[in-house]
């Protein structure tokens, strides 16, 4: 009898691995496939290489991770950046610690903005995002005149960007840092499991006496400061800053949150999958340009991952309902 | 009493026809300019090729969908139309662009209704997949028609009126005709406002759907064809705003983003909100980026009149 | 009565539109047809009734072509024909009202009249004056009240909704309209209406499916009437020559004589009170009072608004006037966390949407209630989840191979069982549940009345919604009889029957 038992739970436990980490599998053959393509993949230098690449859209992945697992999207992402990237340089001359606190304050504003107007209001957060996206984008464009912001090339604020500690580069450590602290937050707080709830089924949540309202609005206020943080180390290695450099981040962002499992729906997702998303997308792109496929081939290849995922990911759903 | 909501009803009906008097009556008084030929030839034109895709919008939006590839189908027309020029001909090459554009909506109806997948979310996927293609057709740089008369379409004149304005004007004649009198204009109300009612009374939703989004990229393509005989270039970014705003002005006239109410007389009248404003900001000589600022707050607080409105329905 | 049946005979050879043979159509685990056979007289109306549950409206989407039949015949004006779907049947003559009006809110009402069928002039553009003069030409065939064909139908009241869904069924010459629950939310003149509408329909050699928990309205209108009982036909006896009981007693079928669970009784205390409860056009004046350690039953039909009442007491919906009392002090209950803070619980109808997370594990969905409780600073002590989370499948016997089973996978009575011990985690005073064993299986059933029972005992108030009069009268020491959002009476167990049930939800006690 006890031997039947234990076979279901195999059997289950089995089912559960394979649907939650497939794509982990897939990031596996991806590393080998490309490691056997090219010699200079898998080397310390490149693979160092690419986790600072992904560092910066890492970051800000795992800021969405909450907004999508609260049934949200947050399409301003870009232009947060951008902001927070002009106001670190901008305000330097006035202190390095002060520069990183009013910016990471700013991030945090413009998150509750979207809050706000999608959290209490509930308003449709796509729509939402979009316009704030040409509203902080324009906010950054007047608060830097149109220029680029250079920063100071000796200043102590540059260690964030290219500085290491133990060998390892600050921004990696960083990354690290947030993907520990997202995933503390979303598996051991109430927080977190109101999130889940929430995200999963915001009626059953109101009943449960959860205020949606709020978990969704601290939601983007979560992605607006890793927003922040991103644009803070960004800035730091370029030191300098263009006013529209966080356009281009959003759609890897998203692509790393989408492709690592996390569904569109909402209550499902991790910051596990987010890493595995970000790493595999980090693969594919560094792969690409390893084996020197022109920009915009690579842009291409990245769209129809994108649209693909998408649509597994709605496929997936429509089985889930169908249950 | 009764005299009072009268008169607040009227309003309230009217209230868009009022807007935009109030806005042409406000502008000639404190920029006489506005009221110059050129300027006003301007504004048309300005408003035309958004015009044209509002027009699409408003058929999808209507009949309960969403389309967000729109700005993507207006760039890849363009490029379309710029590269098959010196092989086909100034008519040939635009017929085939809007042909392919048509098709772009084809396909986004096909994963509507057969692939089951949520209006938001598909659009969004080929938006970004139609952008993709653009890139990699165009190696990322702006390319350029290789002959003068592609000009022809943008610039040229019919008795001194713009070529665009005379389209935007034929679609939309065209439009509300077809909404009218037509079975597939008509259900786009009924689709869009009660889709179990329709396919309990046997209409076939699936093929009207698929029509719906092959007519609003189709729209995409010529308003694509149009901007970049203009701009004489054709290039992956031009259209990357162009849903928002859209769909904005679109909202702004009355068509209610949930489905099931629209007209085409609405669309054209936020159209002309939004182009006042826009000719209104310029005339004022207002900073470009505050430009933007004014853009996104009216966008943004157009959509939550619809949504507060939409709940309490 | 009785001209009515010499009326069929006139007719000719009593002659039939419909016939149904041996149908019979299975859903999962449930028989909800067994060999039924119907039958159907031209220009006849045929009542169709029985008990919630009975098989009523899986006949009904059988003939509107929503369900495919698994056995059986149809037949119609003697030709054996299958009804393939909805467009089918419409063109077969079947056009079915169902209680939700489907209707396009936004558009016209000669619009909806001509949905899929406008009509066209020469050139082959719509002809909007042919439709409108059409429209009102079949309005004015049956119905005496003016509905204009120009307004819209979202400006209509619910029976000349009604009248419009009736028009549709004209323009497409249907010969057998269904009814469902057609006067569900009518006023006495407006039915009043219906019944001259369907008297001057079978004048015009239409007949009728008539479905009514109202036995007054089938012996007003009906000229024979069927019974359902547990998916199978027990009778059709014409009109005339039956009554109310007897109608009663075939719906019932079970031996009225049944032991109830009598047994302890319940404290004197009052826990909980509600004065003047109301919401406008919901319910209205609802008052009653619940005591330590009692079980107090909300009888009624199916849209009788109980549910609204229970989810207005939780803090769901909109109040406009009344006050609520726990343990004699006052209180405001605007939302759920407000009911849950005062110690409320509430078990909601549909666990499947609103009852559990069913993408989340046993145990995530044990402990929603309390995270509070079992956190540290805003750290869940996930070591005290796991003990508490066992506790509850001991104590209710949850069958589940693991905490972190996913609770989708659950039979429906175990899914049951999880809601009702996340409501009891906060140690509620009172326990309100909503249809607590709707669709689980016999075995089940029994076990949650005990618990139901025993947490009784320990002193909880409970407050139980039910359709199933045997629940009711099996576990209730009291029962409040509720209609069209009022109460009707307040019974003891002891003065309590299924009769007496039955006819105070009907509305003729």
């Amino acid at each position: 009898m006890s031997n039947g038992k234990l076979e279901k739970r195999w059997k289950l436990f089995l089912n559960n691995f394979l649907s939650n980490y497939s794509i982990a599998f897939v990031l596996i053959i991806v590393t080998i496939v490309m490691s056997v393509i090219s010699n200079r993949f898998f080397t310390i230098s490149n693979l160092f290489n690419m986790l600072r690449a992904v560092s910066i859209f890492g970051i800000m992945a795992f800021g969405l991770t909450f907004v999508i697992i609260g049934g949200g999207l947050d399409l301003s992402i870009g232009s947060i950046m951008s902001l927070c990237m002009i106001n670190v340089i901008l305000l330097q001359p006035h202190g390095v610690f002060f520069s990183i606190i009013i910016t990471i304050i700013l991030g945090l504003f413009a998150g509750m903005i979207n809050g706000v107007i999608i959290g209490k209001i509930g308003a449709n957060a796509l729509i939402v995002t979009l316009s704030t996206q040409i509203l902080f984008q324009a906010a950054a464009l007047i608060y830097s005149g149109g220029f680029n912001q250079l920063g100071d090339p000796d200043s102590p604020f540059n260690i964030i960007g290219s500085g290491s500690v133990i060998g390892i580069p600050v921004p990696i450590l960083i990354l690290i840092g947030v993907m520990i602290i997202s995933q503390f937050i979303l598996s051991n707080t109430v927080f977190g499991r109101r999130l889940y709830i929430t995200g999963s089924n915001k009626r059953a949540a109101y009943t449960l006496g959860i205020h949606t309202s709020n978990i969704v609005m601290s939601t983007y206020m979560i992605s607006g400061f890793t927003c922040a943080i991103a644009a803070i180390v960004l800035s730091a290695r370029l030191t300098s800053s263009q006013p529209t450099s966080g356009a281009q981040y959003l759609f890897d962002v998203f692509t790393a949150v989408i492709l690592g499992g996390t569904t569109l729906a909402g209550g499902k997702g991790s910051i596990f999958n987010t890493i595995i998303g970000i790493l595999l997308l980090g693969v594919i792109s560094n792969g690409m340009m390893v084996m020197s496929v022109s920009f915009s081939y690579q842009q291409m290849i990245k769209g129809v991952i994108l649209v693909l995922a998408v649509i597994y990911d709605s496929y997936v759903r429509e089985r889930q309902l169908a249950r | 009493m009764q005299g009072k909501s009268g008169i607040y009803k009227f309003i309230m009906n009217q209230r868009l026809v009022i807007i935009v008097l109030v806005l042409i009556i406000v502008l000639s008084i404190v920029r006489p300019a506005f009221l110059r030929i050129n300027n006003l030839r301007n504004l048309l034109l300005h408003i035309s090729t958004n015009g044209i895709m509002a027009i699409g919008m408003t058929i999808v939006l209507i009949s309960g969908a969403f389309d967000l590839s729109i700005g993507s189908v207006m760039s890849l027309s363009g490029i379309i139309a710029i590269m098959l020029l010196p092989y086909l001909g100034l008519v040939f090459s635009i017929l085939v662009a809007s042909i392919g554009g048509a098709f772009c909506g084809f396909f986004n109806g096909i994963i509507i209704t057969k692939g089951k997948v949520n209006p938001f979310i598909a659009t969004l996927g080929t938006m970004v997949l139609i952008k993709g293609l653009c890139l990699a057709m165009t190696n990322s740089e702006p390319i350029s028609p290789d002959s003068d008369v592609f000009g022809v379409i943008g610039w040229g004149e019919i008795s001194g009126i713009p070529n665009p304005v005379i389209f935007l004007v034929m679609i939309s004649i065209a439009a509300w005709f077809i909404l009218k009198y037509t079975n597939m204009g008509r259900n786009i109300y009924s689709i869009g406002g009660n889709e179990f009612s329709c396919r309990l009374a046997g209409i076939n939703v699936n093929k009207y759907k698929v029509i719906y989004f092959t007519f609003c990229s189709f729209l995409a393509a010529l308003a694509g064809i149009i901007v970049s005989s203009r701009a004489n270039i054709g290039s992956a970014v031009l259209g990357d705003n162009a849903p928002l705003i859209i769909i904005a002005l679109v909202v702004l006239g009355g068509t209610s983003l949930y489905g099931g109410r629209g007209t085409i007389f609405g669309t054209i009248l936020g159209l002309l909100i939004f182009g006042l404003i826009d000719n209104g900001m310029v005339l004022l000589g207002i900073y470009s980026y505050y430009q933007f600022i004014v853009r996104g707050t009216i966008i943004l607080f157009v959509i939550l009149a619809d949504t507060l409105i939409g709940e309490r329905r | 009565m009785i001209s009515n049946l010499t009326q069929g005979i006139d007719m000719g050879i009593n002659k039939y539109v419909l016939q149904m043979n041996n149908i019979s159509k299975n859903f999962p685990g449930v028989k909800a047809l067994e060999n039924v056979s119907f039958n159907l007289f031209k220009s006849e109306v045929h009542a169709l009734v029985g008990e919630n549950g009975a098989g009523k409206s899986t006949l009904i989407k059988i003939l509107s072509g929503l369900y495919q039949k698994d056995r059986g015949d149809i037949f119609i004006d003697d030709a054996e024909i299958n009804i393939e779907g909805t467009r089918h049947a419409i063109e077969l003559g079947i056009s079915t009202i169902y209680q939700e009006i489907a209707l396009v809110e936004e558009i016209t009402v000669a619009e909806n009249i001509f949905l899929s069928d406008r009509p066209k002039t020469n050139r082959g553009l719509i002809d909007w004056k042919k439709m409108k003069s059409r429209a009102e030409d079949i309005l004015n065939t049956f119905s005496s009240e003016k509905i204009e064909p120009g307004e819209k139908v979202q400006d209509l009241s619910v029976a000349r909704k009604y009248f419009v869904e009736i028009a549709k069924a004209l323009i497409h010459k249907s010969k057998i309209i269904i009814m469902d629950e057609s006067t569900a939310s009518l006023s006495e003149a407006e039915i009043n209406m219906l019944y001259d509408t369907i008297k001057t329909l079978k004048n015009q050699g239409i007949s009728i499916i008539y479905i009514s928990h109202r036995l007054d309205e089938i012996f007003e209108i009906a000229d024979r009437v069927s019974v359902l009982r547990d998916g199978k036909l027990i009778k059709t006896v014409n009109v005339s020559e039956t009554n109310k009981d007897e109608l009663i007693k075939y719906m019932i079928g079970r031996d009225i004589s049944e032991m109830y669970g009598k047994g302890y009784k319940y404290e004197k205390d009052v826990i909980f009170k509600v004065e003047n409860f109301s919401s406008e056009g919901v319910f209205e004046n609802i008052s009653f009072e619940l005591h330590r350690g009692e079980i107090l039953g909300f009888a009624g039909l199916v849209g009788a608004r109980r549910t609204e009442i229970m989810r207005a007491l939780f803090g769901l919906g909109k109040i406009t006037s009344g006050k609520i009392f726990i343990e004699d002090k006052p209180v405001k209950i605007r939302n759920p966390a407000d009911a849950v803070k005062h110690g409320i619980g509430f078990v909601s109808e549909d666990r499947r949407i609103e009852g559990l997370v069913t993408s989340m594990s046993v145990k995530e969905n044990l402990t929603p209630l309390i995270l509070d409780e079992i956190s540290y600073l805003g750290l869940l002590k996930k070591g005290l989840e796991s003990k508490i989370a066992q506790k509850s499948i001991k104590d209710f016997s949850i069958k589940t191979p693991s905490l972190n089973q996913l609770v989708m996978n659950l039979s429906g009575g175990n899914q049951q069982k999880v809601v009702m011990a996340k409501g009891l985690t906060i140690a509620p005073k009172i326990l309100i549940l909503d249809e607590p064993t709707k669709g689980i299986d016999v075995g089940a059933k029994a076990e949650i009345h005990r618990l139901i029972k025993d947490l009784a005992k320990k002193g909880m108030g409970m407050i139980i919604v039910s359709s199933e009069m045997p629940e009711i009268l099996g576990v209730c020491q009291r029962i409040i009889s509720i209609r069209n959002g009022r109460i009707v009476k307040i019974f003891n167990i002891e003065e309590a029957n299924e009769e007496v049930l039955l006819k105070a939800a009907a509305g003729y006690l």
